[in-house]
């Protein structure tokens, strides 16, 4: 059965050519693009990791880390944050809201690729 | 005091003035303050106050002087009046009694009189080239004359001649002239005296008056000048916290923009990777080769983003370092394999010379290996064959690190703005990346917040060294940069 990735991103443009590249290397992809929106899809699928933009709307991207680390299911599920604020205050903030792993943009899609393996490996 | 406030034309004086006195004031950075008046007013009554305090000196011992010459002028005088009166009456009663006795005394008193005399015309020369004076001192001679003529007639028995002499009309006359020339005399001693005193008064109301008027004067400059250096110091403080202010808005739209910049860019970046890489399907060379120049030129643009805001947060002292006791030729080590497939693509060599007893020294290893990127960079860019060498050394308390080529090397107008903000070097070798003219700007704050240095030698055709130390003892520098 293929692994689940739970892609929250609100950028469409970002979004889409990734979840392309990922359901290429066979990987069921599912697309949120609000804070609200990836909590559902989160408690609703259980994905196997989590691609999370640090600015979302409705819900920011740190909340929405902190909802699923607090859930007893799907708490230990990998997070990778994506953001476009590079500054030392944003990776605190990531940390302690409990991601794996911090990627700012742009990204290289190869990259996150590896990680993403690395993660789904274990 | 000038502060016009044209908003609030009603406003009492008092508040006008206490508005002018500073601390709330708005629009004080505007506002010239009459730094020449107020330096006239500090200078001159200061002048004047030190001209008058050295008149008010002069005049008290130029009182002191006549005072003293005042009253020693009178004691001369009656002496000299008493000892006359003394001649007369020994002459007198020499000739009336014939008694050798007196004639004893009589030249006993005379150098004490003409001794009195002396002091006085000393003390007052003035009153010698009066014209009583001159009738005085005749009279006096005649006088002196009769009475030792008398003293002698006496001394051969002639006492008839010698009562005529003494008691006779011409006698008396004489006398009378004498001691009217000394009361004319006196009377003049008094009157220059008088005037004398008379002149140092008013010496002494004016300096006085001028000193009561310089002071206030003095005072007020005074305050204006504290008001002033209050002033100052307001200002300052008003400019520093604008300059504050603007940083921190230069930052915050730096950081803005380029975080807004980001988001399209990662969405370019993906878009291209992904036909780039034929994810999306296959491309023709054509189409491959377009794509990758757009390619090249989004990664530069995500650089110069990148390099923008690390600057920014040098500058803002904004970033942070993370200091850890590391080996030194180990992180060289790593960098250079990790550049090694790019710089042996272009037809150059790399090697390393590293000093194996090179001690440890506390540095942020990411920012460090920024730096040796940085160098490297530079130097692959610069160098179209030969080769690129890294060294490592032991300098004194410091470790020297080189980074050197064998490329086009800088001219020496270029060497002086190669660490300025935005400069770039010109680069006759085709097809090599631009940069952002940040690189070395950032690696020179970085090594500065390693209490460290940065330089490079060059010779324009041969190639260049660029040279970085860091200090031994960073026990200084371990929490630098901290937010």
């Amino acid at each position: 059965m293929s692994k689940k990735i739970l892609l929250v991103e609100d950028e469409s443009d970002i979004s889409r050519p990734l979840a392309f590249r990922l359901r290429k290397k066979g990987f069921e992809v599912f697309i949120a693009e609000d804070g609200e929106e990836a909590l559902r899809l989160a408690f609703l699928e259980k994905p196997d990791l989590v691609i999370l933009d640090l600015m979302l709307p409705k819900l920011p991207g740190e909340e929405v880390c902190k909802r699923i680390r607090a859930d007893q299911t799907i708490g230990q599920v990998p997070i990778i944050m994506l953001t476009a604020k590079a500054s030392e205050i944003d990776h605190i903030v990531g940390k302690t809201a409990g991601a794996n792993m911090y990627m700012t943009k742009p990204f290289e899609a190869n990259d996150l690729l590896k990680t993403i393996d690395n993660y789904l490996k274990k | 005091m000038v502060n016009t406030k044209k908003t609030r034309p009603d406003e009492s004086t008092q508040t006008h003035f206490l508005f002018s006195l500073g601390a709330s004031s708005r629009d004080l950075l505007g506002k010239r303050f009459p730094v020449k008046i107020l330096m006239v007013a500090l200078v001159m009554p200061m002048a004047i106050m030190g001209v008058m305090g050295w008149l008010v000196w002069k005049t008290y011992w130029d009182f002191q002087e006549t005072q003293f010459r005042d009253v020693r002028l009178r004691e001369l005088y009656s002496r000299i009046i008493y000892l006359d009166e003394m001649l007369t009456t020994s002459a007198r009663m020499a000739v009336a009694t014939g008694n050798v006795h007196w004639e004893k005394r009589y030249l006993g008193f005379m150098p004490q009189r003409e001794a009195a005399t002396i002091a006085a015309l000393e003390l007052a020369p003035e009153a010698l080239s009066t014209k009583e004076a001159a009738t005085m001192n005749t009279a006096k001679r005649r006088l002196l004359d009769l009475e030792t003529s008398s003293l002698d007639a006496v001394q051969s028995g002639r006492l008839d001649v010698a009562r005529a002499l003494v008691f006779g009309q011409e006698y008396d006359e004489l006398k009378k002239l004498y001691s009217e020339g000394m009361d004319v005399i006196l009377n003049i001693l008094q009157r220059r005296t008088e005037s004398a005193l008379h002149s140092q008064r008013r010496r002494t109301i004016f300096a006085v008056s001028s000193m009561a008027i310089a002071l206030p004067i003095l005072l007020f400059a005074w305050l204006g000048v504290l008001r002033m250096v209050s002033r100052y110091i307001s200002d300052r403080k008003k400019v520093e916290e604008q300059m504050r202010e603007t940083m921190d808005l230069k930052y915050a739209f730096t950081s803005m923009v380029s975080h807004e910049l980001r988001t399209p860019l990662a969405a370019i970046k993906e878009n291209i990777d992904i036909v780039l890489d034929q994810t999306a399907g296959e491309l023709n060379n054509d189409q491959q080769d377009f794509l990758s120049s757009a390619k090249t030129n989004v990664d530069r643009l995500s650089r110069l983003i990148n390099d923008v805001l690390d600057y920014q947060k040098l500058e803002t002292r904004q970033m942070n370092f993370r200091m850890e006791e590391a080996d030194m030729n180990e992180v060289i080590q790593e960098t250079v394999e990790s550049m090694r497939p790019i710089i042996e693509s272009r037809n150059v060599t790399i090697q390393m010379d590293l000093d194996p007893r090179l001690p440890q020294v506390a540095f942020d290893r990411d920012r460090i290996i920024q730096v040796l990127l940085n160098l490297l960079n530079n130097a692959i860019k610069f160098t179209s064959h030969g080769k690129i060498s890294v060294i490592s050394r032991r300098a004194g308390q410091d470790i020297q690190i080189a980074v050197r080529d064998t490329g086009i090397g800088i001219r020496k107008d270029d060497i002086e703005k190669l660490f300025r903000s935005f400069s770039q070097v010109s680069n006759p070798i085709s097809g090599s990346a631009k940069g952002t003219g940040l690189g070395l700007a950032i690696c020179k704050e970085i090594l500065s917040y390693h209490h460290g240095e940065m330089w490079v030698e060059s010779e324009y055709g041969r190639g260049s060294i660029f040279y970085f130390k860091l200090p031994l003892s960073t026990t200084t520098s371990k929490k630098v940069g901290a937010l």
